[in-house]
């Protein structure tokens, strides 16, 4: 097929919400969607495929396998390229045809990765695999539809795949009929959910770590977001409760409703039900009040996550309010008081719109607050930090008031950084502004072209040199490095990792990477997105502790053994022209902070999350292996 | 050895030495001047027998109550803590030599009490089943195949069922008999035995946390208030329809944090009938889609070879790090962690306290997060009718039998002023001079056979620091104690009341006066 003639598009048909919505009469219009995703071909050179089809689907970012151990069996691949398929945009929705669940799983994770791409403009990149000590690049996201038998679904970063499973409806549901198998690969929010987590464990390897109440908790709150926001962004599944709503603005909250409706395949239903809303015995919704004591008092990962999804929820109704107040005015004619009746399909059009424009644009800066974060031991107040941050750079003019919105509705829910003296957009902002003259030598010979053009393989092979060149060039800079909370001084505690030549404490650069800010004249300008981290053996016992500081052997322990890393970091964004670190976002302390590293300790061994293991001891971040598929498990 | 002198004032206790496993037998004075003997727990791991034998402790108990105990006390059914009831030497059993006069345990352990019936309904059969699956896993190879079936041992070792298991498959899927001979279960047995010993169900008195104090049968001055286990699981009770409460009940989905309920949502049929090697796949109801989409790596079409021969396990020689045959297996370690953990928060907790000088005993079972974390959940109220709250009770704690073997979760961290029980709400003011901690545990064993951290070696100094030396562990001789830096006359008064535990491999001796 000549390339020129290749659509840019290709058109699948999912279901819009999961099957048991599709089925139920009073929702039946919300049945399937058509998502329209990048075109993309079997990839050449894998043995077994014919790059004129797209067989698996196996593209450039996923490979769907369905491989159904259980059931000691596979399932037969589909080929999206099929003349019959590609004329009916793909498969028609159905519980029963193992294939279309490829084809759903694929759409839907492709959807999730091109949301991705578009706020970070460049091209995203899965979790790199350790092997030989040292990472290799990984091309595809595996994803198997059926893999497991149990309510629950997890990606699993040591393989760098997407677990599904699927399960007989419990006796006493309401919703499914007893006994009828559910598959979790047909939930759009699971599935956007869980490659939201491939995505970004892909950029943040530490965000799995858990080393403060926030860190799984965050994952999840994120993941969440994302699949409640790729949603909403369709305005096709929004019309329906719009109209619903009559456009009322007090009752504009019954979105909170749909977002609960959406999620209550997954344990967030569950969680959301308790940050944002309720049904009361009557039937009728209620949102709750923003209560900013909540969030003291929760500490599991998706009652926390959900207060988060909670506050950018409430952003959003923010955001999209102010766009629609003028609609309503000029549909009420200027008396505020819309006529009895139903409203007209126009309105409702209308209205859907600016809702999926609100929702996508709060995906966006959601997703582009990512670079701006610390790379370890990440909090819900450092993701404020970074979303207020990075808004800044991309729209220097808050005209909309979208910031406020932000800044106003997290704080609603009690969400704010810890260090921080005055709750004000500027006093948000990250500390900023330090000459890098130093290395202009170095930085100029930084070469980064990675947009979303470039090939993600040589944008992989890229970060390692760069990675390189930023160490020579930070090395050189000590008072730079004091400044970043980067501890070289040989004296620090022998527990600190050390560089293998000099001795000094090691720091590594972990990635270099483009973020774009709008520049004077409108135009899009990639700066550098760098993170450094050093690590230092932590010990729940505070005599092995201060063995271990004073490099004294521990009795019983293998020379480099530990109960856990305690890691310090951060992250630089720097104009690479201008020779100037623009932001820095770091953890608090420094590595050679007993006081931090006490409170890492103390949450360890006071973690609850894994009361079901009394045997191993309180589970140190780094021997977590799979804490995806625990947290999931209900 | 010998019969204990009951103690002038107070309570003396003798922690037995015998492994790791608890076994406590307490002596007060009655009214009329004759002792009263209070058993706590009897059992061990087996194989991690420290110095002396199970006979050699059955022997003493023997001797020291002169073959009557005025109360056994069971904290819950867990091996490490009944599994010498059933212990036998030549063909005699051992306990026969014991009389009891009353039983005291957990609501849970009431066989009257329809939900904890329905509770150990689901328990047993899903311990049944999941040791069926187990045997036939054995053969199962594969990533993560050894270490599954490890944890899988060990985690159903504490419900008495050792590997291997004599079931025969036709016997796997047989609805549940509630009698130790079908549970194949050393710990029903035990409990069987302890059962048939007391036969009359007045003398068995099933604790519930926070109700009315009761007085120990006899003896003045000295009452028991329940702490745990939590009954927590009446409030779901009255908010799921009745339907949910059928004997599928190990399948509902865990509504809170207590986990008093068994699995995930629906799913553990679908595992466990599929878990057997080459399992009879015609008759598994549980396969989602028809024959027709079913492929062999080695079957379909040329393309769908081609397809497999890259991405199923045997052709995919850079793709096999990420293949997931027995991943959907591992679910079975999380249920079976889930049980144990269950059965761990079902622990009967009480405290004792003595009426002249306020001490109290906590004696905290194996009671986990889950339970740990419901003491407080409502005030105490003594038989006269006077309230107080649990933190003023534990407060006053001299004397704590540490839980599960000291592991990390189940002695909980915090500070005097945190809202919920934890170790520094013990031992409070005054009372922290006499503090002293029991840690049940032959850590030597544990650490090597097992690599358990029991005791955590955190809580150990923890426990340490706070009872300033004073911390007795099963497996660490009264010699090789050692004051930690309290004043010498607190440690030289410890000393003293722990009189005759020098020199002895069987158990340490501990007074606690009421004055």
């Amino acid at each position: 097929m000549p390339g020129s003639r290749k659509p840019a598009y290709r058109k699948l048909r999912v279901y819009a919400v999961d099957p048991s919505i599709a089925a139920a009469h009073d929702t039946a219009e919300l049945n399937e969607l058509i998502l329209s995703i990048p075109w993309e071909d079997n990839p050449a050179g894998i043995p077994g495929l014919d790059p004129g089809r797209m067989v698996g689907p196996v593209g450039t970012y996923l490979e769907i396998v369905d491989h159904d151990p259980a059931s000691n069996c596979f399932y037969a691949p589909v080929d999206l390229n099929e003349t019959y398929v590609l004329a009916n945009s793909g498969l028609t929705p159905s519980e029963l045809n193992p294939q279309f669940h490829q084809q759903m799983v694929y759409a839907v994770a492709m959807k999730t990765i091109d949301h991705f791409e578009r706020a970070l403009g460049r091209v995203a990149l899965w979790a790199s695999r350790w092997q030989g000590g040292e990472k290799v690049f990984v091309d595809r996201l595996r994803i198997y539809p059926h893999a497991l038998r149990e309510a629950n679904a997890y990606y699993n970063p040591a393989k760098i795949c997407i677990l599904f499973g699927y399960f007989p409806a419990p006796e006493g549901s309401v919703e499914v009929a007893a006994g009828t198998t559910v598959f979790t690969c047909l939930s759009h929010d699971v599935i956007a959910h869980e490659v939201t987590h491939a995505l970004l464990d892909g950029l943040h390897e530490r965000f799995s770590e858990p080393t403060n109440v926030d860190v799984l908790a965050f994952h999840e709150g994120f993941s969440d977001i994302v699949a409640l926001f790729q949603h909403f962004a369709n305005p096709q599944v929004l019309r329906d409760q719009i109209a619903k709503t009559r456009g009322d603005l007090e009752r504009q909250n019954m979105l909170g409703q749909l977002a609960q409706q959406f999620g209550r395949a997954t344990k967030r239903g569950r969680a959301l039900r308790d940050a944002l809303g309720y049904t009361d015995k009557a039937g009728q919704w209620h949102r709750f009040r923003p209560n900013s004591s909540y969030l003291e008092s929760v500490s599991e990962p998706h009652d926390r996550g959900a207060v988060l999804v909670a506050a950018v929820f409430e952003a959003f109704l923010k955001m999209y309010k102010s766009r629609v107040v003028d609609l309503l005015r000029i549909a009420s004619q200027g008396t505020g008081v819309l006529p009895a009746g139903e409203l007209h399909p126009d309105l409702v059009y209308r209205l859907a719109d600016e809702a999926a424009k609100s929702a996508r644009h709060i995906l966006e800066m959601c997703i582009r607050a990512l670079d701006y974060c610390p790379p370890v031991d990440v909090t819900f107040g450092d993701y404020l930090r970074a979303l207020i941050t990075s808004d800044y750079d991309l729209y220097p003019e808050d005209e909309h008031n979208y910031r406020t919105a932000v800044l106003q509705a997290f704080s609603q829910y009690g969400v704010r950084p810890r260090d921080l003296r005055n709750l004000s957009l500027e006093g948000l902002l990250l500390s900023r502004s330090i000459s890098a003259e130093g290395g202009a030598d170095t930085l100029g010979k930084v070469s980064l072209e990675w947009d979303n053009e470039t090939d993600r393989r040589e944008a992989f092979g890229a970060i390692g040199p760069n990675a390189e060149l930023i160490h020579t060039w930070l090395r050189s800079e000590k008072a730079l490095l004091g400044h970043l909370g980067i501890v070289v001084n040989p004296k620090a505690p022998a527990s600190v990792t050390r560089s293998k030549g000099s001795g000094e404490p090691a720091f590594e650069v972990h990635s270099v990477r483009t973020a774009l800010r709008r520049g004077s004249k409108t135009n899009l300008v990639p700066d550098l997105v760098i993170e450094i981290t050093q690590r230092r053996r932590g010990f729940y016992d505070l005599e092995d502790q201060k063995k271990a500081d004073e490099g004294a052997r521990i009795k019983g322990r293998r020379k480099d053994e530990c109960d856990f890393w305690f890691r310090r970091g951060c992250t630089l964004m720097v104009n690479q022209k201008a020779r100037l670190v623009r932001w820095i976002a770091r953890t608090p302390g420094d590595i050679c902070d007993d006081a931090e590293m006490a409170k890492v300790r103390a949450f360890l061994l006071g973690s609850t999350i894994d009361e079901l293991d009394a045997f191993s001891g309180p589970i140190a971040p780094h021997k977590l292996m799979n804490q995806f598929a625990a947290v999931h498990r209900h | 050895m010998g019969r204990i002198e009951a103690p002038g004032s107070g309570v003396k206790i003798r922690m037995y030495r015998q492994g790791h496993g608890d076994c406590f037998l307490l002596t007060m004075r009655k009214q009329d001047g004759e002792p009263f003997y209070l058993l706590i727990d009897c059992g061990l791991w087996t194989n991690s027998e420290i110095k002396v034998a199970v006979e050699d402790v059955i022997a003493d108990i023997v001797e020291a109550t002169d073959g009557r105990l005025d109360v056994l006390m069971i904290t819950h059914e867990h091996m490490d803590h009944v599994n010498m009831f059933s212990a036998k030497l030549d063909g005699k059993q051992l306990w026969d030599d014991i009389e009891v006069d009353q039983l005291w345990l957990g609501w849970t352990a009431n066989r009257a009490d329809a939900y904890a019936k329905k509770i150990r309904t689901a328990h047993q059969k899903a311990v049944n089943r999941l040791s069926a699956a187990v045997n036939r896993l054995r053969a199962r190879k594969g990533l993560g195949m050894p270490e599954l079936i490890s944890e899988l041992d060990d985690l159903l070792g504490f419900e008495g069922v050792v590997p291997p298991m004599g079931f025969a498959a036709a016997k796997d899927y047989k609805p549940l008999v509630e009698s130790a001979a079908t549970m194949n279960s050393k710990t029903a047995v035990a409990m069987d035995y302890v059962f048939g010993k007391v036969a009359n169900n007045t003398q068995r008195t099933y604790f519930k946390p926070h109700e009315k104090a009761r007085p120990v049968p006899g003896v003045p001055g000295v009452r028991v208030f329940a702490l745990g286990p939590p009954r927590e699981i009446e409030r779901l009770d009255e908010e799921e329809p009745k339907a949910a409460l059928s004997d599928r009940l190990y399948e509902k989905t865990a509504e809170d944090r207590f986990a008093l309920d068994f699995g995930f949502a629906g799913a553990l049929e679908g595992i466990l009938g599929a878990a057997g090697e080459g399992a009879a796949l015609d008759t598994d109801p549980y396969r989602p889609f028809a024959r027709e989409f079913e492929r062999r790596p080695e079957s379909g079409t040329r393309d769908e070879k081609a397809f497999f021969k890259h991405f199923a396990a045997a052709g995919d020689k850079d793709g096999n790090w990420r293949q997931i045959e027995n991943d959907w297996l591992f679910a079975l370690a999380w249920f079976a962690r889930k049980i144990n953990v269950h059965i761990n928060n079902s622990s009967l907790v009480l405290a004792l306290e003595l009426e002249a000088s306020g001490k109290v005993l906590l004696f905290a079972g194996d009671a986990q997060y889950g339970n740990w974390i419901t003491w407080a959940d409502k005030a105490l109220v003594r038989e006269n009718g006077t309230q107080l709250s649990v933190k003023e009770l534990l407060a006053r704690t001299v004397f704590y039998k540490v839980g599960h073997h000291g592991s990390h979760n189940a002695t909980l961290k915090g500070e005097a002023e945190s809202p919920y029980p934890n170790l520094d709400w013990l031992g409070q003011g005054a009372s922290e001079r006499e503090f002293v901690a029991v840690i049940p545990s032959n850590a030597l064993w544990a650490e090597k056979v097992k690599r358990w951290p029991h005791p955590l070696k955190a809580i150990r100094t923890a426990l340490v620091d706070k009872a300033k030396g004073r911390v007795f562990q099963s497996n660490i001789d009264f010699a090789q104690m050692q004051r930690s830096k309290g004043p010498a006359a607190e440690w030289n008064a410890f000393v003293a009341r722990s009189q005759g535990s020098e020199g002895q491999d069987l158990y340490f001796d501990y007074w606690v006066p009421d004055e």
